[in-house]
């Protein structure tokens, strides 16, 4: 077996020798060994040129060129960010905060823009995404132009699709409250374009009173208007629904459809009547059939009428502990609001963490392939 | 410390030139062994100093040693330039030396120092010079060099007593 000898203490310099040196270069060491190696400093540094009279005026002229100069290259401008940092910790965690809620905020938006419709489902309106024929309907556009109004809907319904939405609020003020508030919900649906459909006040005093209100309003309006009559009083329910009505609409459009072309067929066959008997066996059959379009015209505006308006019940219940139900939503926004914060911290910080990370993993590889390079051209 | 008072000033800049410049380019010059491109690479050192002044960390280092540190970049950076040479002997730092002084017995004395020093490796060369030229402590030779302080005073002791050993090996020869 070939046995391999580990270096020896002979391969390394003494340490003692190592401090002797140090110490005879600062002069901390007397003797002829230690004057040796000083005079060997002085016939190393005698070797110096001296300065060329041109070099500091060169020198000079340089930094003046740099001072003079618009700016700073953006390689220096980045070489001097982690002095910056280190010298302003606070403004640079003030920046890479900004820098991170900016980044949060651009990667959540579109999140919460789906959070947002999907939450609002119930208030969006249906504006009708198929044009309904009115013309072809003896002039009786009234409902179908209604309900294609060109209100620009907020979240639309699906093609073709026709939706009928409702909601009833239950809101709960202090009993002095609730005149007040219900005025106000029945002045908030006049003002979105909404009517009152029945309102019921009854004021007993501290305890019991109440409002029943049955708000119609324009289906365009239902999510603002929602969010107004919340900001009413506090809000102790909330329920909305949606019910898809394209299948009655459609039937009703269909059966308005042919009563008209059935009358028309027959005032058509009317002016080609030629005997008494038969006009008037027309005139009949032509009255009933006007009845018939009446009565289709009815249904579908009927139908028609609940997919562009929403009904709103609102309840409002006098509460005597209505300022502690207020602190308790305050509670939950301020939760809501903490919630929301810390989500965009944490995608913040799962995208700056990564991308800190790549950086200055970049940086010390560049930092050692630099130094490899120069320390190689010492080889 | 304030942020003023750890930055370095014009007057310590000017000051810094003064006491230094010789040794820099007197490093750079036995280094590269080329005066035009030790001029040139001193020059480059200070530039960057002034540049990096507030960035100056007196923590870490005196400016001296953050000079060389710099200097020593530059150096490199030049030798890298010129396709990795070993720079060739110079014969205008020679003649600096003998004009430098009438004594012809100091001259033949730094004539002997040159020619060991050009005689050492350049790894080692450097150390040389930038413990002498730079006069720097072996802790901060090795925050120049990056590598430990141990370390750094190993590199030191072999340098230098090499350089002795290559000056008294020349001087045999040079009697023989």
């Amino acid at each position: 077996m070939k046995v391999l000898r580990f270096p020896g203490p002979e391969g390394m310099p003494d340490p003692q020798g190592i401090a002797e040196i140090e110490a005879a270069l600062h002069g901390d060491a007397a003797g002829p060994s230690a004057a040796s190696w000083r005079e060997l400093r002085e016939d190393v540094r005698s070797l110096a040129p001296p300065i060329p009279p041109g070099l500091e005026a060169r020198l000079h002229e340089r930094l003046a060129a740099r001072t003079e100069a618009p700016g700073r290259s953006w390689v220096a401008k980045v070489r001097a960010w982690p002095t910056a940092v280190r010298r302003h910790p606070a403004f640079a965690s003030a920046a890479i905060s900004v820098l991170a809620a900016v980044v949060a905020l651009v990667i959540v938006a579109p999140w919460d823009q789906e959070q947002l419709a999907s939450r609002s489902f119930g208030s969006t309106v249906s504006v009708k995404a198929h044009a309904v024929q009115a013309g072809s309907l003896e002039g009786s556009s009234s409902a179908a132009a209604a309900s294609s109004t060109g209100e620009p809907a907020p979240l639309s319904a699906p093609a073709g699709r026709e939706q009928q939405r409702a909601a009833q609020l239950t809101l709960a003020p202090k009993p002095g409250a609730v005149q007040s508030v219900a005025d106000e919900a029945m002045r908030l649906a006049v003002r979105d374009g909404g009517y009152v459909q029945s309102s019921q006040v009854r004021l007993n005093g501290a305890s019991g009173s109440a409002a029943e209100l049955r708000l119609s309003l324009p289906s365009a309006q239902l999510s603002g208007a929602l969010s107004a009559l919340g900001r009413l009083a506090p809000m102790r329910s909330e329920n909305q629904s949606l019910q898809d009505i394209t299948g009655e609409y459609d039937a009703t459009r269909t059966r308005l459809a042919d009563a008209v072309a059935e009358r028309q067929a027959l005032l058509r066959a009317l002016a080609r009547a030629e005997t008494p008997a038969q006009v008037d066996s027309l005139r009949q059959r032509i009255a009933l059939a006007s009845s018939a379009v009446a009565r289709a015209r009815k249904s579908f505006q009927d139908v028609a009428g609940n997919a562009r308006n929403s009904v709103v019940e609102v309840s409002v219940i006098g509460d005597s502990h209505a300022g502690s139900h207020a602190l308790g939503g305050a509670w939950h926004d301020a939760l809501s609001v903490l919630r929301v914060a810390l989500t965009v911290v944490l995608i913040a910080l799962a995208v700056l963490v990564p991308l800190s990370l790549l950086l200055l993993a970049g940086a010390f590889a560049w930092r050692a392939a630099r130094r490899w390079l120069r320390e190689r051209a010492l080889s | 410390m304030g942020k003023r008072d750890r930055q370095l000033s014009q007057e310590e800049f000017e000051a810094l030139f003064c006491e230094c410049g010789r040794d820099v380019l007197g490093y750079a010059s036995s280094l590269l062994g080329d005066r035009a491109a030790a001029e040139d690479v001193t020059a480059l050192a200070f530039e960057r100093l002034y540049r990096s002044r507030s960035r100056l960390d007196r923590d870490r280092g005196t400016p001296r040693a953050w000079l060389f540190a710099i200097a020593r970049n530059a150096a490199l950076d030049e030798l890298r330039r010129r396709g990795r040479q070993r720079p060739a002997e110079d014969p205008s730092a020679l003649e600096a030396a003998t004009e430098a002084d009438a004594a012809f017995e100091h001259a033949e004395r730094r004539a002997g120092v040159l020619a060991a020093l050009l005689a050492l490796p350049l790894r080692e060369r450097e150390v040389v010079l930038l413990k002498f030229h730079g006069e720097l402590t072996n802790a901060e030779l090795a925050r120049v060099l990056g590598i430990s302080e141990s370390n750094a005073g190993t590199r030191v002791h072999r340098a230098l007593t090499r350089l002795r050993e290559l000056g008294a090996g020349l001087a045999r020869e040079e009697v023989a």
